[in-house]
């Protein structure tokens, strides 16, 4: 580019008067030659606008972060009260069933009496109930009379 | 519109949203939380972004209006923004070595301009954008844009000579 056209076009740069690709025909210039140090300060204000835009966004985008989180701590809240409630439960039908009296003997002797005790209560039962049944020997008698004889 | 689709149109913008609200804002984590919170804002319109026949140009000029709320609630509480206040002399130091330098020292000039000014220099000399859609962007009409745009550059351009001293004709 000549120095002369050079100034004219920095000119029309200078009074917004350049297009689009003028401007990025000056900075692709100005980025890759040695000019004159009359131009020096353009140099630079064109090496800012493109260093410029190579700033990036770097962090992560996010959309409806918080009800999101929201949520997640309700259903945190949740599960914990569902796995409190069925602890506190399990704990009191123990509580409940150890405070039921069911007459456990904790002395062995003292069980072993009782059980002989409850034992002999039952023979006695079946006993009884067999005297009721000795009148059923008659038939055997009977009977015997006439097949044996 | 699903998640999906909504970043796909997200994705190539908000860079230049980020770029904005960074020169708007000055500080970075302002200018993040911006993004993030203009990005939620248009997903949660999300079932009118079909009325907008430019999408792009309408998400950027959330950000333009979403950073000056922001600009402006911040003077209301006396809470200037304080970043990026650099050293002139520590500058001055290394001033012709490294392009990093350099661009830190227009970066301080730009954020001395207006912010209109501010705006337009963003959308035109580094987001490219043509003067229609930075109308759509700033509701500024085309010739209003040309004019604030050439005292932007013609201010950069100033500064920079002033710290400089190059001899310029």
């Amino acid at each position: 580019m000549e120095l002369n056209d050079l100034r004219l076009i920095l000119d029309k740069y200078e009074n917004g008067k350049t297009s689009v690709q003028e401007e990025r025909e000056l900075k692709a210039y100005f980025n890759s030659h040695e000019v004159p140090q009359e131009f020096e300060a353009y140099k630079q204000i064109f090496s800012f606008s493109s260093e410029s835009k190579k700033i990036g966004y770097s962090k992560e985008v996010q959309l409806s972060a918080r009800p999101n989180k929201k949520w997640a701590f309700a259903g945190i809240a949740a599960s914990i009260l569902i796995i409190m409630s069925f602890l506190f439960f399990n704990d009191s039908s123990n509580l409940s069933l150890k405070k039921q009296n069911l007459g456990t003997i904790e002395d062995p002797e003292q069980a072993y009496l009782k059980t002989k005790e409850t034992l002999k209560m039952v023979a006695e039962v079946f006993s009884d109930g067999r005297k009721d049944l000795e009148y059923l020997n008659e038939f055997n008698k009977t009977k015997n009379k006439f097949i044996n004889e | 519109m699903n998640h999906h689709t909504f970043l796909s149109l997200i994705d190539p913008v908000q860079d230049k949203m980020y770029r904005l609200a960074l020169r708007l804002l000055i500080s970075k984590e302002a200018a993040e939380d911006a993004t993030q919170e203009v990005i939620l804002k248009i997903w949660n319109r999300k079932s009118k972004i079909k009325d907008y026949a430019n999408l792009e140009a309408f998400m950027i000029s959330i950000t333009k209006n979403y950073c000056l709320d922001q600009l402006k609630a911040k003077k209301n509480n006396n809470l200037r923004i304080t970043h990026n206040n650099y050293d002139n002399k520590e500058l001055s130091v290394h001033r012709q070595t490294e392009l990093h330098d350099e661009i830190q020292q227009i970066e301080r000039i730009v954020a001395t301009l207006p912010e209109q000014q501010k705006i337009v220099f963003q959308l035109r000399d580094i987001e490219e954008y043509d003067y229609n859609e930075i109308a759509e962007i700033t509701k500024m009409k085309e010739p209003a844009i040309r004019v604030t745009l050439s005292r932007a550059r013609k201010k950069i351009k100033e500064e920079l000579l002033k710290t400089h001293h190059y001899g310029i004709k």
